[in-house]
């Protein structure tokens, strides 16, 4: 029986390297300092602890053994994918055991006919649709991550991206799942044909916290005979803001409307020799898709509002490296802030569409006011903010100050009827901030969800739900732990 | 106990003559045209909002079948409690995939809220996806929160025959040739006044509550789990027969 579950420390690692070595090769287990560091954190940096183990199991019957042995020993285990998370999703925060599904790569079959793609949990986003590309297929949700992020943690978030305006994010794709249970059960819910979608409506976005999803059948979806991409620069963040409210409004569902602002801008400017007009204080990118002939009337219809609403600049791609280009500044722009400082955190919030020019606006002052650089490039037409907050970690009280920012803008979002988490997820970073948008008995019976897959603390602790047993004392550890 | 709506589902869910209708609910809650969503009371009537939307050129792209527009009672909360695939859910989702939101009452009385009033927020789990299609056995529902589209997406209604008697819903694989029975446009749905014999991934539903198709015994204990923990009294009478 578990009495809650305590952190497990570096102490016990050669015990239990020992016993799941037994379990499922020494060659699945990583152990070492330099493992533990790297696998202490995601892509939220800002928090970390490390784990005492690693394991990379090589089938879903390995996964069920060591989730098996876990629990019976009630060691806490963290599932984790590519580690992109940006919420802290992946951090062990009570040490334990780190599942990672680098080694379940494999493309298990799929059907063009059918349209659905059988795959393990561990691929990449991107390899599915290169692998149906050939047919003239890909999987629909495209998280700017998509060249590493994987299967199995676009499930557990329930990620978006760019193209997830029109297409639907992560849930609208997932057919059916083969998961681990917290026990060590191995379940299949749908499959090719669907169905379990109750089910599945709560494990897709349950963050590791419900099973590990080892395999998943994911619907494919068919190639737009024609594609129309511009990008149109404005003087004014609140100009191009207003044009994103009368597009979304217009009767045309653009495929993707990204935004980027000056700061974005000057970073990729400098490292992939872009040009934007003198006085772009930001851009937007607009596709739109379809049958053909009907893509590129819609975008010219797009372009229209763009003009009214005082762009300065219209490029239209011609071809497909053209489109490429134009799409270059919102794939790499996030990783070009790296230029403007040595820490960049990303956040994430929603609010209606129609509010994005107040949002903003609200933005820009918290920045200032906590004397952090801020930069913004994020999905526009569905009013997912993605204010990236670049930083130098070692300056005193920096990390504080960027905690504080996020939670001022995620008050905000939700004082304009909007949401905490668009799609980065609530992981540690916004397990607190939960309690803002849910009073205490809806996250009571959110925190329930758990037990209907019967998965009790241990699996990924400490995350979603706010104050889980045995977290607040380390928390506090957590934060900030940045080094 | 059911909860209902107008009862035009019943022909689908099993028998039960102790029926609870919810006071109040009836009103459009929050409407905002200009970002797509709407959020409404759970008795509002599908066909009055509808209209309302049609208003400003929008819509829920949830085609229903023209035969089936003589039931002007239903209620949006019917309409996502019970769940029924649509004809062409394959190309604009199904109704679980235009729900965005929920408020509703567990038995005890306590109210419980679900994802937000934006058209996207991955905050907290999705119970609000879960109850599409619970058919009132776990919870009434009291508002649901609707993303919305343009009028022009959506396909146009179908005049499909209705089966006088009790339709049977199944899903199959794209390839499979039905030799009876009416199939959605995605070769994927196929309605019929008879169970067909489909092969072992497909599944269905049928009337009186009726659902086939092979369950992972682990899912049915979830589910299980599911009912117990929503509604452990068991105040409300189940929506399916396995
Ligand atoms: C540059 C950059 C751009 C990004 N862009 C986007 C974007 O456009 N849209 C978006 O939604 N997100 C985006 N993200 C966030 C991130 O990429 C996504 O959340 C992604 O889905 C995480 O996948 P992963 O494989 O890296 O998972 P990880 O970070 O390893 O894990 C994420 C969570 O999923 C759980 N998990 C992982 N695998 C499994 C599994 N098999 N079973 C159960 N639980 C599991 C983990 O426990 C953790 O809670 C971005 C991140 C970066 C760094
Ligand atoms: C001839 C015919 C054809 C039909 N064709 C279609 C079709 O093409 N597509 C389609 O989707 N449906 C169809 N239906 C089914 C049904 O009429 C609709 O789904 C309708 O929207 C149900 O609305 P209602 O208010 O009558 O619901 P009810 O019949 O009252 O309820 C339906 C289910 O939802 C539950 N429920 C109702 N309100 C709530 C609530 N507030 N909280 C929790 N649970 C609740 C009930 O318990 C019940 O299980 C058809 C029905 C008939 C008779």
């Amino acid at each position: 029986m578990l009495l809650g579950y305590n952190e497990v420390v570096v102490e016990d690692s050669a015990r239990i390297e020992k016993a799941l070595a037994e379990l499922i090769g020494a060659d699945s287990i990583l152990g070492g300092e330099a493992v533990r560091r790297v696998y202490s954190s995601d892509a939220y940096t800002v928090e970390r602890n490390a784990p005492v183990v690693v394991v990379v199991p090589q089938s879903t019957e390995d996964v069920a053994l060591v989730v098996k042995w876990c629990f019976e020993n009630e060691i806490p285990i963290t599932p984790r994918g590519a580690g992109t998370g940006l919420s802290g999703g992946a951090m062990p925060a009570l040490g334990g055991v780190v599942i990672s599904t680098k080694k379940l790569t494999n493309i298990l079959s799929f059907s063009i006919e059918e349209e659905w793609l059988h795959a393990q949990a561990g691929i990449a986003n991107l390899k599915l649709s290169k692998a149906v590309q050939p047919f003239g297929y890909h999987f629909a949700p495209d998280p700017s991550s998509q060249s590493v992020s994987t299967l199995g943690g676009n499930i557990a978030m329930n990620s978006g991206g760019p193209h997830t305006l029109k297409y639907g994010v992560t849930a609208q794709h997932v057919l059916g799942v083969k998961m681990v249970s917290a026990r060590g059960e191995v379940v299949q819910l749908g499959g090719p044909c669907g169905g379990d979608e109750d089910l599945l409506s709560l494990v897709v976005g349950s963050e590791g916290t419900v099973g590990i999803v080892t395999e998943a059948w994911v619907k494919l979806t068919k190639n737009p005979q024609e594609v129309a991409t511009a990008t149109l620069c404005f003087r004014s963040v609140v100009e191009a803001s207003k044009c994103v409210g009368a597009m979304v409004r217009s009767g045309v569902t653009p495929a993707a409307l990204e935004m980027m602002d000056a700061n974005v801008l000057s970073a990729v400017k400098a490292g992939f020799e872009l040009e934007y007009p003198e006085g772009t204080a930001a851009m937007l990118l607009v596709e739109t898709d379809g049958v053909s002939g009907i893509a590129l009337r819609e975008l010219e219809e797009m372009i229209q509002i763009g003009r009214d609403g005082g762009a300065i600049e219209v490029r239209v791609a011609g071809d497909e490296q053209a489109r490429a280009k134009l799409w270059t500044a919102r794939k790499k722009g996030v990783g070009a802030l790296g230029r403007l400082a040595p820490t960049v955190v990303t956040h994430d919030g929603v609010i209606p569409p129609s509010r994005l020019p107040e949002m903003l606006e609200t933005v820009y002052r918290v920045a200032e006011e906590e004397g952090i650089g801020v930069a913004n490039i994020f999905h526009a037409g569905d009013g997912n903010l993605h204010p990236i907050f670049y930083f130098d970690e070692r300056e005193e009280g920096k990390v504080e100050a960027v905690i504080r920012a996020g939670e001022k803008i995620i008050e905000k979002c939700l004082e304009l009827g909007g949401s905490v988490t668009g799609e980065h997820g609530v992981g540690v970073e916004k397990a607190d901030l939960l309690r803002t948008m849910f009073d205490s008995l809806t996250l009571e019976v959110h925190g329930k969800m758990r037990g209907v897959f019967e998965a009790g603390e241990g699996c990924n602790p400490c995350k979603i739900i706010p104050d889980a047993k045995g977290c607040i004392e380390h928390k506090m550890r957590w934060r900030g732990a940045a080094t | 106990m059911r909860v209902s709506g107008f009862g035009t589902g019943a022909v689908w869910l099993p028998e039960c003559t102790d029926i609870h209708r919810i006071e109040d609910f009836d009103q459009v809650v929050d409407y905002r045209p200009d970002d797509l969503v709407v959020r409404v009371g759970s008795r509002v009537r599908l066909d009055d909002l509808t209209e309302l939307l049609a208003l400003d050129g929008l819509c829920m792209p949830i085609v229903r079948n023209r035969g089936w527009l003589g039931y002007p009672g239903e209620t949006v909360g019917g309409l996502v409690g019970l769940g029924l695939p649509h004809f062409h859910q394959e190309s604009v989702g199904a109704i679980r995939d235009w729900v965005i939101g929920m408020k509703m009452r567990l038995a005890s009385g306590e109210i419980v809220t679900s994802g937000a009033g934006v058209v996207k927020s991955v905050a907290g789990f999705d119970l609000h996806r879960m109850m599409v299609g619970s058919r009132g056995s776990l919870a009434e529902i009291l508002e649901i929160g609707f993303r919305l589209s343009p009028l022009a997406s959506k396909p146009r209604e179908h005049e499909l025959p209705i089966f006088d008697g009790p339709t049977w819903i199944h899903r199959v694989p794209k390839g499979f040739a039905a030799d009876y029975g009416i199939m959605d446009a995605s070769g994927r749905w196929i309605w019929s006044d008879r169970k067909l014999d489909i092969p072992p991934s497909g599944w269905g539903l049928g009337p009186g509550g009726v659902r086939f198709g092979i369950v992972d015994p682990i899912s049915a204990r979830y589910r299980q789990n599911l009912k117990n923990t929503l509604d452990p009294n068991g105040v409300w009478t189940e929506g399916w027969k396995q």
